[in-house]
């Protein structure tokens, strides 16, 4: 097994590391971090399937196409719920909007349910992007925190947004690469499991790390 | 075809190296900015506190000060003068001697009620007074005034006290004293009670002053609600009077049992810290 695809299994595997953490944190977690959890727990189910159709031969585009809408639209619920004031949370509305609307054209007109969405995963990327700068603005703005390490959301949004800028590009050009030699192809697709390595760490810590009246 | 494979994978990969870096900026400076701002706002915060509490003290100087002015001219001039018209109504009372009976009578009966504003008025000016407190200590000062509030009998006073007594900041008693006359004042007021017990609880460390009455009592909900005052100064005055001094007010109150106000005052080493101390 050759690095590259260590890189992989571990990433797909990887989301386990924040179920645990919110396992033995759970009660201390509130609704909003529950419901995360939960959805963690599906992206585990979901990344099992996928990984074992990818074993049997079998396309499993079609799973991660259609998972990818109740991604962004979890995260744009934790983020709707964390926000405070009117204008934020009509941002993170018009950006759900945006994002079902690019979702439904790509997989109904563009690129079908099992090629790649290229044009989602770049939209909601982006979309997702500014909105956990708008986060990281409210933090800036409010000062209610002593210590960002004490915030669970901190370290989510940090995850997402390391996740989801640094796959904009990987995404964009997908169409680009997926006629290359499996090899250079599998080779580029490390940096999205080292991203998504990162993410869950970080989304982990963020789940231990939780203090009650601290989102 | 070979290079323009490879031109792709370095683009991507450059480009997403350069926006990670970005992304790791933007965090780094999310995280420093926000520990150096949460920093400021906590000092803006305390420079606040202290601004409002040394106000504060200053108005409870003032306060005093004006008090024991006034109380240096009751016992200074009013006092004297009442003393010299009970003097001269002796002297009255002695030519007019034995010929007039009902005259004597009605003399007797002024000086009588002269002494007895000469008396209400020393033990206003020790209450005023707050040398008096320092002098005389919390316990005999509040003695006093209990006294003074039973014999108008409005409310019946009781007084009790655990643990050995000792000296402590003048300043501390003076703060205690005042919260309790003015709780006092409340219970009468306010609270139409019939009954009201100061307790004093002497510990090594602190002292635990309460007040309990069986008056109307309130909801405290309401008065938080409210920021409300229980009285002319208000619960939110007592309570940061007591928070200058070091201490903790807690307050009990239903409609059914009346009030109950608790003080918990640092008392341990307070002694060296003023050189007023009796």
């Amino acid at each position: 097994m050759t690095s590259t695809y260590l890189f992989s299994y571990v990433s797909t595997f990887s989301v386990i590391l924040p179920i645990a953490g919110s396992l033995i944190n759970f009660k201390s977690l509130d609704n909003k971090l529950r419901l995360f959890s939960i959805y963690l727990f599906i992206t585990f189910l979901k990344e099992s399937v996928c990984a074992y159709l990818a074993i049997s031969g079998l396309q499993n585009l079609h799973l991660y196409n259609i998972f990818s809408i109740i991604e962004y639209l979890v995260y744009f619920y934790l983020y709707y719920s964390v926000f405070q004031g009117a204008r934020l949370k009509n941002i993170v509305l018009a950006f759900s909007v945006i994002t079902i609307t690019v979702y439904l054209l790509d997989i109904l007109v563009i690129n079908g349910l099992y090629n790649f969405n290229t044009l989602t995963t770049t939209v909601g990327g982006f979309t997702i992007a500014v909105t956990t700068l708008l986060y990281f603005y409210q933090l800036i703005k409010g000062i209610e925190h002593s210590n960002l390490t004490k915030v669970p959301m901190f370290w989510i949004s940090t995850g997402i947004l390391f996740y989801s800028v640094g796959t904009i590009i990987l995404f964009n050009y997908f169409q680009k690469y997926i006629h290359l030699p499996p090899s250079l192809r599998t080779s580029i697709w490390t940096i999205n499991s080292v991203l998504n390595i990162l993410q869950n760490i970080l989304f982990t810590i963020g789940i231990l790390c939780k203090q009650k009246n601290r989102i | 075809m070979q290079t323009k494979e490879s031109d792709i994978i370095q683009l991507i990969v450059i480009v997403t190296i350069i926006l990670l870096l970005l992304v790791s900026f933007i965090v780094l400076f999310l995280f420093v900015y926000q520990r150096r701002a949460y920093k400021y706002k906590r000092q803006v915060q305390k420079m606040r506190e202290d601004f409002n509490n040394e106000m504060l003290k200053s108005k409870i100087e003032l306060q005093e000060q004006v008090l024991n002015s006034v109380a240096a001219e009751i016992h200074d001039n009013l006092g004297q003068m009442l003393s010299v018209v009970k003097l001269n109504l002796v002297k009255l009372g002695r030519m007019v001697g034995g010929n007039a009976e009902k005259e004597t009578e009605i003399i007797d009966e002024l000086k009588v009620q002269v002494s007895g504003v000469i008396n209400d008025m020393r033990s206003i000016t020790k209450t005023l007074s707050q040398d008096f407190i320092s002098n005389f200590g919390l316990e005999e000062s509040l003695k006093i005034e209990l006294e003074k509030v039973n014999r108008t009998g409005f409310l019946t006073t009781h007084l009790k006290t655990e643990g050995a007594p000792y000296k402590f900041d003048g300043r501390i008693q003076i703060v205690l004293f005042r919260i309790t006359q003015e709780l006092l004042n409340n219970a009468i007021k306010h609270a139409e009670a019939k009954n009201l017990t100061v307790e004093l609880h002497y510990s090594p460390d602190e002292l635990i002053l309460t007040v309990a009455d069986d008056g109307k009592g309130f909801s405290i909900g309401d008065i938080e609600k409210r920021g409300a005052v229980l009285s002319g100064n208000g619960l939110r005055n007592m309570k940061n009077r007591v928070k200058i001094i070091g201490g903790v007010l807690t307050l009990e109150s239903s409609e059914d049992t009346g009030t109950v106000i608790k003080i918990t005052a640092p008392t341990k080493n307070t002694l060296l810290k003023n050189p007023t101390n009796n």
